[in-house]
């Protein structure tokens, strides 16, 4: 049934009353013969009569607040999801089914020996299962590596053998986020087994939308899909499937101060016609590893050398910074080389169409966006190769996803608007890191760290474009978690705002993080982001002896 | 002896308690909204203010959720092993007896017959046995006219 029937001993005691009542009067002007008062008839009929019409009327008066959008909106809850779905059908606002987060995994093993990984093979990590959808054979000969599920086993530095699988939750849900490097342990542990990890940040897992979720989206269902308005826009965005998640957005156009585009004119003045569209395509920020190949520009009197690799507008676009550079398919390095330099500028070559962007900040964190970045590899001996000698090396970088495929999608002839260009750009980041203490008495169990770090976290990347963290907001997260008897103080936040520009900015407070209003910069409340990570939430627990003795 | 045209003009109640109730002498009655084969009664007259004050004294105080004021704490007492002797019934119907006679009381009106409106409710004798409780009970009406019945009650009381 759409609407359930409340239990019987779940009704209103005055709406039982009017109704038996009314039953009493009803029959008793039917049948003047009858006693009501008490007896058989009041106490059998009459009075269950009552219950039983209560219980109808009110699941008929449920039934239909569950089809207004006033009251769905005022109690998201009240009907169950097939009516929801239904009504919000109206307003071709359909469900986000959930899906379920897949990424890679690097197996290492002792032996050089082919290793076979089967269909349905079990991994836990972060108290998720995933499991691999096909079969996977590590071999050691690339030459018999021909098929899909054929994987090349290469050595690592500490003389064992490693090889990457695919691998996808089995169920959906956004708490299915395995971040890169965390181990990821097989149930089955395959021959000569070392060690397991993820090769890269797990991504795709979303949860199904809520009937609160679907609500929030009414107004974007009936917006008209078009680079129109800020409405429109955003809803013509989230029409799309792929982009349909999008966390937040934020559109700068004519008459912002943000909006650099719009001035190339000989007037100082803005023109108009031009968008810069800010969007954040999920909560956290992804680590990205690129296998590139560099260069050696320098050689150094000590035989180790300066190498240079570029970064194309297509390996990560608009991508944040470079976190470190290895060696490639070296997995058991820790760290990175040291970052020499590190250079942007803007890609516009062999494109049909392309926004007008003129400069490095104007095109920052755009899909346009490219890098060379110079590094040091103080592993490698250089004594024997030339200027000019290429070695594969492994780029990290933050980045957001699809930010490329939104600017193709926008920039289509299809889509975009016909007086204006659209530049897509990741916002501009502020990375926090939160640092608290928790104090407890003793014998009080400690409470699930990994939880409140993750609800700080949720709460810090829900923070839509305004510009503003609050403390308390991030005291009410780490409170739902916290016993009667534990509190939570000190909170201490630390906000590194990364210009466009490449410089960093630091904003820090134990009340709130005010992001700077620097619209020349294109820094302002309309433009930045705020990104936490739970490694960036750092958790002091105290114990403290009680005092009530 | 009363004939139905005595009746006439009274209002009627579903009989709940079918033979001789109350009579005279001990008739054991079935306690039933339609016996076998019956589509079931009506009851007017002392019958049915025998038959309120029986299903009043009986119902669980709180038992009827919307109405939980009706009933009586008497088979309340019962249900929690009170009884073990004559004495304790005893105690049990009198401190039930207030309550009881208010809601009969509460349930009439001044327009009702006489016989149909209750004077007083006295305990006649008790019998305490392993499984049962057995409850003589004189119905004095408004009428002035006595009537006596017994009431067996299913309860362990060891």
């Amino acid at each position: 049934m759409a609407v359930e029937l409340r239990p019987l001993d779940d009704l209103d005691p005055a709406l039982v009353s009017d109704a038996l009542a009314e039953t009493v009067a009803r029959v008793q002007e039917d049948n003047p013969t009858l006693d009501l008062r008490l007896g058989p008839f009041f106490s059998v009929l009459a009075y269950y009569h009552a219950v039983l019409a209560t219980q109808r009327q009110v699941n008929v008066n449920d039934y239909l607040r569950a089809r207004s959008l006033k009251e769905l909106e005022a109690d998201p809850d009240l009907a169950d999801d097939d009516l929801v779905e239904g009504v919000l059908s109206n307003y071709r606002v359909s469900r986000k089914e959930g899906e379920r987060s897949a990424g890679e995994v690097t197996v290492v093993v002792g032996d050089d020996v082919t290793v076979v990984v089967g269909v349905g093979a079990v991994f836990e990590a972060g108290g998720g299962r995933f499991v691999t959808e096909r079969v996977y054979t590590a071999k050691l000969e690339e030459s018999q590596v021909d098929a899909a599920g054929d994987r090349l086993l290469t050595p690592t530095a500490d003389g064992n053998w490693a090889f990457t699988i695919d691998v996808i939750a089995e169920e959906v849900g956004a708490s299915f986020e395995v971040k890169k490097d965390a181990a990821v342990v097989p149930l089955s542990l395959p021959p000569g087994y070392v060690n397991s990890f993820a090769a890269s940040d797990f991504s795709g897992g979303l949860s199904a939308e809520t009937n609160a979720d679907m609500l929030g989206r009414l107004q974007l269902g009936v917006a008209a899909k078009a680079v129109s308005n800020r409405v429109n826009m955003q809803a013509m965005l989230r029409e799309v499937e792929e982009f349909s998640r999008v966390v937040a957005s934020s559109i700068v156009g004519y008459g912002d101060p943000e909006m650099h585009r719009d001035r190339h004119s000989i007037f100082p003045v803005s023109m108009g016609g031009r968008v810069d569209w800010y969007v954040r395509t999920q909560s956290e920020v992804m680590r990205l590893k690129v296998t590139k190949e560099a260069t050696l520009v320098a050689k150094g009197a000590d035989g180790l050398g300066t190498w240079q690799v570029s970064l194309g507008r297509d390996d990560a676009p608009g991508f944040y910074e470079v976190v470190s550079v290895r060696p490639a398919d070296a997995e058991e390095v820790v760290g990175t080389y040291e970052i020499l330099s590190e250079d942007r500028a803007i890609d516009l070559t062999g494109l049909g169409f392309a926004p007008d962007v003129t400069g490095l900040a104007e095109g920052a964190y755009s899909r346009f966006q490219t890098a060379v970045v110079r590094f040091a590899d103080t592993a490698t001996r250089v004594d024997a190769l030339s200027l000019g000698a290429h070695a594969d090396y492994d780029v990290e970088v933050r980045v957001l996803p699809l930010v490329g495929e939104i600017q193709d999608y926008v920039s289509s002839r299809d889509v975009r608007g016909h007086g204006a260009d659209c530049l897509i750009r990741a916002p501009v980041p502020c990375f926090v890191t939160i640092n608290f203490g928790i104090y407890k008495q003793a014998g009080e169990e400690t409470p699930d760290l990994d939880a409140v770090r993750a609800a700080v976290c949720a709460e810090v990347n829900s923070v839509g474009f305004v510009g503003r963290l609050y403390a308390s907001a991030i005291h009410d997260a780490i409170g739902g978690h916290l016993r009667d008897n534990v509190h939570a103080s000190g909170l201490d936040m630390h906000g590194r705002i990364r210009y466009p520009l490449g410089s960093d900015e630091y904003v820090r407070s134990n009340e709130v993080l005010v992001i700077p209003d620097d619209p020349g910069a294109m820094v302002s409340p309309r433009t930045v982001q705020f990104f936490c990570s739970p490694e960036d939430v750092g958790i002091a627990v105290h114990t403290a002896v009680p005092s009530n003795l | 002896m009363s004939t139905v045209a005595d009746y006439a003009g009274r209002t009627n109640d579903l009989l709940a308690f079918h033979g001789d109730f109350p009579g005279r002498g001990e008739r054991l009655v079935e306690q039933s909204l339609a016996p076998p084969g019956t589509g079931g009664l009506v009851c007017t007259g002392v019958q049915k203010t025998a038959q309120k004050l029986l299903l009043v004294l009986l119902l669980k105080k709180g038992s009827m959720r919307y109405l939980p004021d009706a009933g009586t704490a008497f088979m309340i007492q019962a249900a929690r092993g009170r009884w073990r002797t004559a004495a304790d019934v005893s105690q049990s119907f009198y401190a039930a007896r207030l309550d009881l006679v208010r809601q009969l009381r509460s349930a009439e009106l001044d327009s009702d017959p006489a016989d149909e409106r209750v004077s007083s409710v006295d305990l006649t004798g008790i019998t305490v046995a392993a499984d049962s409780v057995s409850l003589g009970m004189r119905l004095t009406t408004a009428a002035g006219s006595d009537y006596t019945f017994i009431a067996p009650i299913r309860v362990g009381t060891k």
